[in-house]
């Protein structure tokens, strides 16, 4: 058993433990879920050390060089004429993953210690939240499609309940809602699954595999297969590795989310409770992004290739449009929501530009985001579990009266923003290079995306400085008086747990090589697959 | 293949077939035996209930054994009444599977068990049903299709009127003889042409699909319509669903879900192996049966979602799941039909009947039939409430269960297909269209059971621990299933 499977099903085991545990220890449960946490803190900050680069360790599309490998046989299912479904457990890291996997750690980790708020029901909450846990870790780690799918499936399950039971007034309709957006796109995915599969060989043995790395490349597809590269099939007139690309990237869009697929997230944010908002945004938005990359793109470069500036645009207009929504809001969450979509624009953006600087930069941002956006949903927990209220317009001069808070509000909002010195500014400036260096090193977007998208950042700064103009400057005045009783500033758990987030939005900012250089042969490699 | 003038040798053949023919004598025995301990027993519930169970147990193991010592090719019974090879064979066991937990299902039922005329007789009609599922899945025979056809369904008229006692069940039990009675005079006609065209009535005669080949396509068309409209009743595919809501509402709780699980086993069972030679003659058949399973699909779960009484949310599910299986009957070929119908069937068999158990738990001890009524319950039980959710998941297809493999499988063995026959891409758009659908119902009781906020719930009785424990088990088994198929992937 290596490190990833303990990463993996340590969280399972702590969630029978609790399960098994009385009712009456059910205070002790919440110290389960963070020593799971920063156990699996120190396994990944431990892998993340090791982790080795260079020519023999870049992942992507070559299976040997990726670390950290576990490999067993899992399913062997006869179906048939087709031979037998062959799915098995591996599991392996390289580049694109590593980073994430921290990060699902730390954010794990601030999820648990913001679970103070929960009141009711914790034995049901902790398990669930112990198998989102499992669930995530799996989906990073997952080299095969089928058990990266079932770990991407079982993400559902806890969350629909996470947000369903703990969440706000109407968190029925927010729950259900996420839950079909997101499995209308997961679906139609498995029916590609199942084509690649059939379309796909292991070069060492002949059969037939779900192996993520093989279906990256061309060599291992049957010449007749459905995804062939080769035999240009069509299915209802569509060319079928075109159609195949869309569903597996509409999937992953809904998940990051991209314009017009993110209309369940302000839902889902605005309901559910403050360490659900963190997790979601933190972790899940990334596995979207994730997904993009390492089945999308990888599976399908000759269409992503074809189709780059679609997506780039898709980028620009969820950047925008984020934005602009997000100066529209007067519900603090909602806005920070929007801010998301905003964010993870850039992710898009970066990409499409196909540039070794844009993936960095949009690697970088989905990192960067985990950190920042986490910090925002916590910074909105603060003041809703202390007056149950949200609404930008009810406070005011907040700054005189709560000034630890503010302290650390500006420095969410300044590292959001996209100031230099903060971890945004780096994968933001890098996304826009990348997108802008495009047109003169592969033609693949225009530069008008790179320069619209950098008017996103400006609008960004409308939309969070207003906020802070609105909320913690001024005359101090809330909107009933016994809140200003209530309105306490952080106390020392509110403290640790923002101290390390804006130490690493700080520290990946001066420092961007820490992560760079872990992904940078990664990146190298992700490319030489568009060529 | 003879004709069975000769008589020395018509003997000859029947006389080696007896051997084969063991696992169907054990249950005629067991029904007479039934009758005959009934008849001169008193207070003999018991002692009837342990007589059925032995009954199916040694028939299973008739048939484990005839599994081991099976030729690879296949045998025809009886002068061609009969086929007897592997695939029969395992369907019979999955059948049997599910009428042994469907009969611990009836024990424990206490609608029948407190009806007045008893539950013996029950038993009795319950074997009969058994037995004409089992001549169903090998019947050969024209003549045996529609004689196992018509033991299936009058043993399953009788059973759902068995506790008649208000209106609403009569009218229940009236629409489904007279919808069945009307579908299996429909297919008699059928049947007769396909005699007519071909002088013959065995299936597995060459001349019955030659014969196909010399007519025009409408006649063709037409014959096999009414040849499946026999067969579509029962397995109540759109347009013969009309009864299925009517009858699994009114029925027992326990009978609807064997109704709803064991005779689409038998059912399918016999209808793959009409498959593969009717894709070759009839050139409409795939089409035929892939509009029929698209609108099915589509009726079953754009209807289960309008459903507010849980038991006719699971019959209409139950019709979505039928279009769902009603794909595989597209694929050209018979091996791969065959397997990949066995594990999807196994698959729903125990979903279901988990389902529809939790169901009767739910209503025997809350007095819990719709889905209003259950709010809050997550909060009074922790083990029926979990289970209940594991088989929406499972019905639903979600991972880690052993639903999602099932339609993993199914779509997995279509959709190398897509290009080869017309339509197919379209009806799968369906499927997964639906699939998301269905979320919204199954989840409709997860969301009551633990999202609504709880009212008072009134317990009525004591918890039944055989009840429990076996609604564990299934779910349970849905659990690891869906980890670790290879395990129950038998055929």
């Amino acid at each position: 058993m290596g490190l990833l499977s303990i990463l993996i099903f340590a969280p399972l085991l702590f969630a029978l433990m609790i399960l098994l545990l009385p009712k009456k220890y059910s205070q002790t449960y919440k110290y389960f879920t963070i020593a799971v946490a920063v156990i699996q803190l120190v396994i990944t900050a431990y892998m993340y050390c090791q982790f080795q680069t260079g020519a023999a360790f870049t992942g992507v599309n070559q299976l040997d060089s990726y670390q950290f490998k576990e490999y067993l046989p899992w399913i062997r299912l006869d179906i048939g004429k087709f031979g037998a479904l062959q799915i098995d457990y591996l599991l392996g890291v390289d580049g694109f993953s590593i980073p994430l996997l921290f990060l699902s750690a730390l954010v794990m980790l601030i999820g648990a210690l913001s679970s103070w708020e929960i009141k009711e029901n914790h034995k049901g909450y902790f398990s669930l939240m112990m198998l989102l846990n499992t669930a995530i870790m799996g989906v990073f780690c997952a080299l095969d499609i089928f058990l990266f799918y079932v770990f991407y499936e079982l993400m559902l399950l806890p969350l629909y309940f996470l947000i369903g039971i703990w969440g706000g007034v109407r968190r029925e309709y927010a729950a259900i809602k996420f839950f079909l957006y997101t499995l209308l796109g997961s679906v139609f995915m498995l029916l590609v699954i199942a084509g690649l599969y059939f379309s796909v060989i292991d070069p060492l043995t002949g059969n037939h595999t779900f192996n993520i790395v093989h279906m990256m490349n061309p060599q291992n597809y049957v010449p007749d297969g459905i995804f062939s590269f080769l035999a240009h099939q069509d299915i209802l007139g569509i060319p079928a590795r075109l159609l195949g690309f869309i569903i597996v990237f509409i999937a992953f869009a809904i998940k990051v989310p991209i314009v017009p697929f993110h209309t369940w997230l302000p839902d889902a944010h605005v309901e559910a409770p403050t360490p659900i908002s963190i997790i979601l945004a933190g972790i899940l938005l990334k596995v979207g992004g994730y997904g993009i990359i390492r089945i999308a793109y990888s599976i399908f470069p000759d269409v992503a290739l074809n189709l780059s500036f679609y997506i780039g645009l898709l980028g620009v207009i969820s950047i925008l449009y984020g934005a602009l929504v997000a100066l529209a809001q007067t519900d603090l969450k909602r806005l920070i929501a929007y801010s998301s979509v905003s964010h993870m624009g850039f992710v898009l953006l970066g990409l499409a530009s196909l540039t070794s600087e844009g993936i960095s930069g949009a690697m970088m941002q989905m990192i960067s985001h985990g950190f920042l956006s986490v910090m925002l949903f916590f910074i909105v927990g603060v003041i809703y579990n202390r007056v149950h209220d949200r609404y930008i317009y009810n406070f005011r001069g907040l700054a005189t009266h709560m000034p630890i808070y503010t302290g650390f509000v500006m420095i969410a909002f300044f590292a959001s923003l996209g100031l230099p010195g903060f971890s945004a500014f780096i994968a933001e400036a890098f996304s826009l290079i990348g997108a802008f260096n495009s047109e003169s090193v592969n033609g693949l977007i225009p530069r008008w995306m790179a320069i619209l998208g950098s008017l996103g950042i400006l609008l960004g700064a409308a939309y969070l400085l207003w906020t802070l103009q609105r909320m913690f400057f001024g005359q101090l005045r809330v909107k009933e008086e016994n809140w200003l009783i209530k309105l306490k500033d952080l106390n020392v758990r509110e403290i640790l747990t923002l101290i390390p987030l804006a130490f690493f939005a700080i520290l990946l900012g001066v420092m961007p090589s820490l992560v760079f250089n872990i992904i940078n042969t990664s990146v190298n490699q992700f490319i030489l697959l568009f060529t | 293949m003879q004709t069975g003038l000769d008589i020395a040798q018509s003997t000859e053949n029947i006389i080696t077939s007896l051997s084969y023919f063991i696992p169907e004598f054990i249950i005629t025995i067991g029904f007479m035996l039934v009758i005959i301990i009934d008849l001169f027993l008193k207070k003999a519930e018991r002692l009837v209930f342990f007589a059925t169970m032995l009954t199916l147990v040694l028939a299973a193991v008739a048939y484990l054994l005839q599994l081991n010592i099976i030729q690879t090719n296949s045998l025809l019974l009886f002068n061609g009444m009969f086929l007897h090879n592997s695939y029969v064979i395992g369907f019979k066991l999955l059948a049997l599977f599910a009428s042994i937990i469907s009969l611990v299902f009836f024990n424990q039922d206490k609608e029948l068990k407190n009806h007045p005329k008893g539950i013996n007789d029950f038993y009795t009609i319950f074997l009969g049903s058994v037995l004409g599922l089992l001549t169903l899945i090998s019947s050969a025979n024209l003549l045996m299709l529609f004689l196992s056809i018509e033991m299936l369904s009058i043993a399953s008229y009788l059973m759902v009127s068995y506790t008649n006692k208000e209106k609403l069940q009569a009218e229940a039990g009236m629409k489904y003889v007279l919808f069945g009675a009307t579908a299996s005079a429909i297919m008699l006609y059928g049947l007769t042409f396909l005699y007519g065209f071909s002088g013959t009535l065995n299936l597995y005669n060459e001349n019955i699909f030659t014969a196909f080949e010399q007519i025009n396509s409408f006649s063709a068309s037409l014959v096999l319509l009414m040849v499946l409209a026999g067969i579509g009743f029962k397995l109540s595919f759109v347009p013969f669903h009309f009864w299925t809501p009517d009858a699994y509402q009114q029925a027992p709780t326990s009978v609807s879900s064997f109704l709803s699980t064991v005779p689409k086993i038998a059912v399918f069972a016999f209808l793959f192996r009409l498959a593969a030679p009717f894709q070759l003659v009839a050139i409409h058949f795939s089409t035929i049966i892939l509009f029929a399973a698209g609108i099915t699909m589509l009726v079953g779960n754009v209807m289960a979602v309008f459903q507010k009484d849980l038991k006719r949310l699971l019959a209409y599910s139950s019709i979505g799941h039928t279009g769902f299986l009603l794909m595989l009957l597209v694929l050209p070929d018979d091996s791969t039909m065959s397997s990949n119908l066995w594990f999807y069937l196994f698959a729903y068999s125990i979903t279901n009947i988990g389902a529809f158990m939790s169901i009767a738990y739910l209503e025997d001890r809350f007095n819990i039939k719709t889905l209003q009524q259950l709010k809050g319950l997550g909060k009074l039980n922790t083990i029926i409430a979990p289970c209940l959710v594991v088989f929406m998941v499972s019905l639903t297809g979600l991972p880690p269960t052993v639903g999602f493999m099932a339609k993993f499988v199914v779509f997995s063995s279509l959709i190398s297909e897509t290009i080869a026959i017309n339509f197919l891409a379209p009806v799968l758009i369906v499927a997964v269209l639906t699939t998301v659908l269905s979320l919204f119902y199954y989840f409709n009781i997860p969301l009551h059971i633990y999202l609504k906020k709880p009212e008072e719930l009134i317990v009525k009785k004591k918890k039944s621990m055989i009840f429990d424990f076996f609604i564990l088990i299934l779910a349970i088994m849905v659990l690891i299933a869906g980890v670790f198929p290879d395990i129950f992937k038998i055929f």
